[in-house]
């Protein structure tokens, strides 16, 4: 299969993409509540930096206090912005062949999970809470058909937006591939009245066998 | 003090040089694949990746600008 890499890695000839959705903020608010508490202290402690009286800062020890609690300070800076960045790469994408899941971060992970509309039996939604209702996230809940597999896709922004939209892209995807069989059954029909017609003004003209592609026809 | 003084300044180096390979990084991924973004896609319904790797820089800055000030102020107590 020829791939477009055009909006996503492996993105398929034809294959477009109708939305894409990342996880809600309230899934960054355990990364995002302790770091703003973070500022908030060293700030708090930088205003109030000439109250501050140090008895012997030549000390080995207090300086290695200094250098350690810097270089803290610098690994929690990167590491809320790295998770920042985690949120952004991390996209499901749906297209009109299907779910892609994407879980990405810049160095360390980079999972793919792909999930096509005709493996696809069932799909449900939930919201369940106060805030979770007041926010509007949600899970999407996809039952995979032939067994008892599902996959769970949580944290949703506007769940029920999303869930309406599996709903009809999976409906779209076998109406366009029942489209699809029907142009090739025509297409078929066709190239067997076109085969005969030419069958029949060969075998006026002494030709018996007639090669096609669906076969020979002896006359 | 000389010594804590070429730690921090080491650590800013290799600080400031893992921020800009992470925006390159972030950048080349971004340029590859396109994806428009809504106001359910972005973080808040306004903050888009580029804002935050503003603010990252940002904060990168502050902190070593502010790491060196208070280095400073203990040499001089």
């Amino acid at each position: 299969m020829k791939t477009l890499d055009y909006n996503f890695r492996g993105q398929m000839e034809g294959e477009k993409v109708i939305t894409f959705s990342r996880k809600h903020w309230v899934a960054l608010l355990p990364d995002i509540l302790p770091f703003a508490l973070f500022v908030g202290i060293i700030i708090t402690m930088f205003l109030e930096f000439s109250e501050i009286k140090i008895a012997n800062a030549s000390e080995p020890l207090f300086q290695l206090l200094v250098i350690m609690s810097l270089v803290a300070v610098g690994v929690v800076i990167h590491r809320f912005f790295l998770h920042i960045i985690k949120f952004f790469l991390s996209v499901t994408i749906f297209t009109n062949y299907r779910i892609v899941e994407m879980k990405k971060t810049l160095f360390l992970h980079d999972i793919k999970e792909s999930l096509y509309y005709n493996e696809i039996q069932d799909v449900e939604y939930e919201q369940n809470g106060f805030f979770k209702n007041i926010l509007k996230l949600g899970t999407i809940c996809i039952t995979l058909g032939g067994g008892n597999d599902s996959k769970k896709l949580t944290q949703i922004p506007n769940p029920d937006f999303h869930f309406r939209l599996v709903s009809k892209l999976k409906s779209d995807y076998f109406v366009s591939i029942s489209k699809d069989q029907r142009e090739n059954d025509r297409q078929h029909q066709s190239n067997i009245v076109s085969t005969m017609a030419s069958a029949q003004r060969g075998s006026e003209s002494g030709t018996k066998t007639v090669k096609t592609n669906m076969g020979d026809y002896v006359l | 003090m000389t010594m804590t003084w070429i730690t921090i300044a080491i650590f800013h180096l290799l600080s400031i040089g893992f921020m800009g390979g992470c925006i390159m990084r972030l950048n080349r991924n971004l340029k590859h694949y396109q994806l428009s973004e809504n106001r359910h896609t972005m973080l808040f319904g306004f903050i888009k990746i580029e804002h935050c790797m503003l603010i990252y820089i940002f904060f990168i800055v502050l902190y070593t600008i502010g790491s060196m000030l208070f280095i400073n102020f203990l040499a001089m107590q």
